[in-house]
């Protein structure tokens, strides 16, 4: 199964690094959880993978399925199999939400006749309002109803690795628990980045690998039983 | 409209353009604009009328506030010649670009050739002729502004020139003094215009005319929708380019008229339009501006009555060299009255784009409501776009307000649109074409497909 | 300009200015000439020498700024100082001052100083004419408060151009207050490449022109607040032009103006943006609260960008005095005036809002409250 294999990344964005040699693995059909600390460099590690030219790298690789990711533009990268969850999905005024998805998808994977139908099923399943589908891109969704829309996308779009950057910051508890059902299922063909802020999404999933990052490194790994141990005991224990 | 019929070149035109070439390049003078008034067989108050306007033409300096016009040459200028005779006889004598264009934008050979004046199509005579039996029986008058004054005099002289006077400004003068060609349009009361008026056919070679003159009056509870130019660029061998455009809508009318210019990209594009709108008539502007060296072009309306409404929505486009000064006029001169403006703008390598626009409510112009938004996208460092609001307001009970906005692209959003897939020339296609997307709602369909294929022409100049 | 005392430097400086005053326009930008009124009104004839001592204008706590600041009076100079060559005029009003001024000083303060007390310029003319040139040096990791209250009786005449150079790292709170009954004339041009917090109160009640030209370096912000209240036949000519020449500059203009009886405001703003501010950041906001029918209010808020690495952004309005609101306050019991004085005070004060000094602040509330008290009369 592919893989995405980062090695000793080191970044800096405005002359200032952030990354400082992370090491990370994340398998496609896998759950990889990602926590740490405000700062600790979790959403840049994400953006760096997407490629937002942002961010420099300065030293490290990132591969994947053992081809030279950082060659790549951000659209190759997008039709390799990479997905990203934003943050803060943006606004695009006067783009057709419908339009977009249907750009987005014809364009990845090919025309299907299907499609408007199965957008608006999704729609549906995710609670969200069709009538978003007329709107401009994300404008006037509330910050759930962004997340969610993000989680549309993974499910339409099916890529091979998913980085969820705090998609369920803003969540309200169904939904996170709704994320949990849907990333489970998604799971079986999907590797999954889960940059998580919160801990309510881990009674809903049980992850495959844990990772903390503090001060643009990795500090440590594990499986799901590391997650009691921050849970007891925080994060300064791990240093 | 039937200045396409070449009145009196038809059948011959494909044989010979030289046959009817009759000339005037040796600069302007009063005997020019005679010669010009008797080769139409006008009646003596258009003759007055034109050597007035020359006088007044003469007299006035060229305008120093607006974009950079120093270059013209007035002496250098054709001022009148058959519509047939200005394009090229020859398609390998366009130039490049041009013949570029009309393959990119998928246009078939025969229009080609109409486009640059080569051949003329016949088939859209038929097609033209069945509509125009349509208006006739329903009272409307549609032909062009030559015709229009011997077939209606009385007509054309209540309304012509007095929405802009020939004194207006240099160009309004020149115009007046020499125009040719353009539409006259008439709809009786109550009557709704089926269909948008316009070019038969998209390419309407002969509408394109230098000192066009356009009349388009639409009586009480008329309604009526009028497009002109065309998306893929018009080849003329003049530098200049001064139209006038006079509407009159009355108590209760709608007139809605669309514009797509896009000149070569040498031109000159001096324009002056405006609107009157009377009692509870509906006046609106919608305006692209994509071509020419130069556009000065501020389409107005004048709100003269109780109830009168204007809304203006336009967008410029200002690539390599060009300069799109445009903008417009709201002037309120009755108590509740509103208008609506909305601009985008868009400029990349080196091009300028600069909006004007004069808010002016006059006193006793109680209960006015006016909203201006202008956006301006602006690609690189080498473009430059400005934005130049004026409200006069004399009159305390109006309720005015403008926003404006400049910047580029957002990066995050070309960022997020490749994360989906996208290039960045799609990404960047998908963002400006959402820009505008409030302008291209409003043109009829075909238009609109024409018209964000020609975004996207000019936008790969933005890939770096 | 009698010649006994002025050094030879400073009469050529002078035959300088009235030619380039010739040679000038009464306006800096074509785009403005159609808005010119008042020209006859503003021009003025030699002025007679008067030897006022500087204490009288220039107020400080001796004790705060000793040895913190020099003070040069210019014709106490022997040669012209390159401060002059920093700063070109832009309008015949601007040379014509610069020309004929009777009181001109150079105040340097020294770099690395915060002083929380005041220096105030207070301009107050009687009768006749009084024309100041002031420019002030602010030198690197500064912070400094500065008043300029400009006063005058019905028939005075008083006109300042006050230029104002700061350095990195430094930080000037400026506040103006102009509440002249005769005619009066400001023209602020400064240079910074630090941050300037600027507010400025327009109660005058004859002719006011004002111009704020600034011109942002590196790394500056500045934040402008101005609020301008006019009445009887009060005319106000306000212009503000914002030019950011190098990157990372931000800027915030935010104007507000009550016009009432036949008062008019032609205010102009400009931002502009050249080819190397990138990463800049622009917000002009300009609001007219209307409350007379004979109130002329004309507005051009403009932009001009040549960099695409920013954001500009503009607002403008004009609107009258919202009926709801007003009923509003009528149902609690105040009576019309007090209704209008209070919604139009709210107004203006907002735009102060921002003002951390609380000297500044209580110096405009005050200001503007007494200036509204013209309702209850």
């Amino acid at each position: 199964m592919e893989q995405i294999e980062i090695n000793g990344l080191e970044v800096s964005v405005n002359q200032k690094k952030v990354l400082n040699g992370v090491d990370l693995l994340i398998q496609r059909g896998k759950i990889h959880v990602l926590m740490g600390p405000n700062g600790s460099g979790k959403s840049t590690l994400a953006n760096v993978i997407m490629g937002n030219p942002k961010y420099t790298v300065t030293s490290g690789s990132i591969k994947f399925d053992r081809e030279d990711l950082l060659k790549l533009k951000v659209n190759e990268r997008a039709k390799k199999g990479i997905f990203l969850a934003f943050q803060e999905p943006v606004e695009i005024s006067g783009v057709n939400t419908m339009n977009f998805l249907v750009t987005a998808y014809t364009n990845l994977k090919g025309k299907d006749p299907e499609l408007r139908k199965e957008i608006i099923k999704e729609m549906d399943e995710l609670n969200l309002p069709d009538s978003f589908l007329k709107r401009s891109l994300n404008e006037g969704f509330s910050g759930g109803e962004k997340k969610r829309f993000e989680l549309l996308q993974v499910m339409l779009l099916k890529p091979k690795i998913a980085i969820l950057d705090e998609i369920d910051s803003g969540m309200d508890i169904d939904s996170v628990r709704m994320l949990g059902e849907i990333t489970k299922n998604l799971s079986k063909d999907i590797g999954f980045l889960m940059i998580t802020h919160n801990d309510h999404i881990l009674d809903y999933i049980k992850p495959n690998m844990v990772s903390v990052m503090k001060d643009g490194k990795i500090i440590k790994s594990g499986d799901y039983q590391l997650i009691e141990q921050i849970k007891k005991e925080g994060y300064k224990q791990l240093i | 409209m039937e200045k396409i019929e070449f009145d009196y070149s038809k059948y011959d035109f494909k044989n010979s353009t030289a046959k009817y070439k009759i000339l005037f390049n040796e600069g302007l003078s009063e005997e020019v604009v005679r010669r010009i008034s008797k080769l139409k067989d006008e009646p003596d108050w258009m003759t007055d009328f034109r050597i007035t306007a020359y006088k007044f033409f003469v007299k006035r300096p060229v305008p120093e506030w607006g974009a950079d016009l120093s270059k013209i040459n007035f002496n250098n200028i054709t001022y009148f010649a058959r519509a047939t005779d200005k394009k090229t006889d020859n398609w390998a004598d366009l130039p490049e670009d041009i013949r570029e264009t009309y393959d990119k934008l998928g246009i078939p050979e025969a229009e080609k050739n109409s486009l640059s004046g080569v051949e003329v199509m016949y088939e859209s005579e038929v097609v033209y002729n069945n509509i125009k039996k349509d208006l006739e029986k329903l009272g409307i008058i549609f032909c062009d502004t030559d015709t229009a004054i011997r077939k209606y005099p009385e007509l054309v002289k209540k309304y012509f020139g007095k929405v802009i006077s020939p004194n207006d400004n240099k160009f309004a003068a020149l115009n007046s003094a020499v125009w040719s060609g353009g539409s006259f349009i008439y709809v009786p009361k109550g009557v709704k215009v089926p269909m948008p008026l316009q070019a038969y056919f998209r390419i309407n070679a002969a509408n394109m005319g230098q000192f066009e003159r356009t009349l388009i009056i639409a009586d009480e509870g008329a309604d009526v929708t009028y497009i002109e130019g065309c998306t893929a660029p018009v080849y003329s061998k003049d530098s200049l380019h001064a139209a006038v455009v006079e509407v009159i809508a009355h108590k209760n009318a709608h007139v809605k008229y669309i514009t797509v210019q896009n000149w070569s990209s040498d031109v000159y594009n001096l324009v002056t339009k405006r609107a009157f709108a009377y009692e509870n008539a509906f006046v609106e502007w919608v305006d692209a501006n994509m071509g020419s060296k130069v556009t000065e072009k501020y389409p107005s309306v004048y709100l003269m009555e109780p109830g009168a409404k204007s809304n203006v929505l336009s967008v410029a486009l200002a690539n390599k060299g060009q300069h799109q000064d445009t903008g417009t006029k709201a002037v309120h001169l009755a108590p509740n009255t509103s208008s609506v403006i909305r601009s985008k703008s868009i400029c990349l390598n080196g091009g300028r784009t600069t909006y004007r626009g004069l808010i002016k409510v006059k006193k006793g112009a109680t209960d006015v409501k006016s909203s201006t938004r202008c956006d301006a996208l602006i690609f690189d460092d080498f473009s430059r776009t400005d934005t130049y609001p004026y409200m006069e307001i004399d009159e305390e009970e109006s309720t005015i307000s403008h926003e404006a906005s400049v910047g580029k692209i957002g990066d995050e959003q070309l960022f997020y649109l490749e994360s989906r897939g996208l290039s960045e020339l799609e990404a960047i296609n998908m963002i400006v074409l959402g820009f505008i997307s409030e302008f291209v709602e409003e043109l009829p369909i075909e238009f609109a497909v024409e018209f964000n294929r020609l975004i996207k022409i000019n936008m790969e100049g933005a890939v770096g | 300009m009698k010649s006994e005392n002025e050094p030879d430097w400073l009469l050529g400086y002078r035959k300088e200015e009235k030619d380039n005053a010739n040679k000038l326009n009464l306006e800096d930008r074509k785009l403005f000439l159609k808005y010119v009124e008042k020209e006859s009104e503003l021009y003025f004839d030699n002025l007679d020498e008067k030897s006022d001592q500087y204490n009288n204008i220039l107020n400080y706590d001796k004790d705060a700024f000793k040895d913190k600041l020099e003070i040069k009076n210019i014709k106490d100079l022997k040669e012209k100082p390159e401060e002059f060559y920093k700063f070109k005029d832009k309008d015949k009003i601007e040379a014509l001052i610069n020309s004929n001024f009777s009181d001109g000083f150079i105040i340097t303060f020294n770099d690395n100083i915060n002083i929380s007390k005041t220096f105030t310029i207070k301009q107050s003319v009687d009768a006749d004419k009084k024309l100041t040139k002031i420019i002030l040096i602010i030198g690197k990791n500064s912070k400094l408060y500065i008043n300029d209250e400009i006063d005058s009786y019905k028939d005075a005449y008083s006109g300042q151009n006050i230029y104002i150079i700061l350095d990195e790292d430094s930080e000037l709170n400026f506040m103006l207050l102009d509440k002249s009954e005769g005619k009066s004339i400001t023209n602020l041009n400064l240079i910074t490449k630090g941050k300037l917090n600027f507010a400025s109160l327009f109660i005058n009640e004859n002719l006011s022109r004002d111009r704020l030209w600034i011109n942002m370096l590196e790394h500056s912000e500045v934040n402008i607040q101005e609020g301008l209240i006019g009445n009887k036949e009060s005319y106000f000519d306000i212009e503000s032009e914002i030019t950011h020449s190098e990157k990372n500059t931000n800027s915030n203009l935010n104007y507000r103006a009550v016009l009432d009886n036949n008062s008019k405001a032609v205010y102009k703003g400009v931002i502009r943006q050249e080819k190397y501010a990138s990463n800049s950041y622009a917000y002009l906001s300009e609001h007219s609260l209307i409350l007379d029918k004979n109130a002329k209010s004309i507005s051009v808020p403009s932009l001009e960008i040549e960099t695409n690495e920013l954001k500009a952004y503009h607002s403008a309005s004009s609107q009258p005095l919202d009926k709801e609101v007003l009923f509003y306050a009528m149902s609690r019991g105040l009576d019309k005036n007090n209704a209008v004085k209070m919604i139009a005070t709210g107004f203006i004060e907002a735009v102060f809002d921002k003002i951390e000094n609380s000297e500044f602040t209580n110096t405009l509330k005050n200001s503007i409250e007494s200036k509204m008290m013209y309702l209850n009369s």
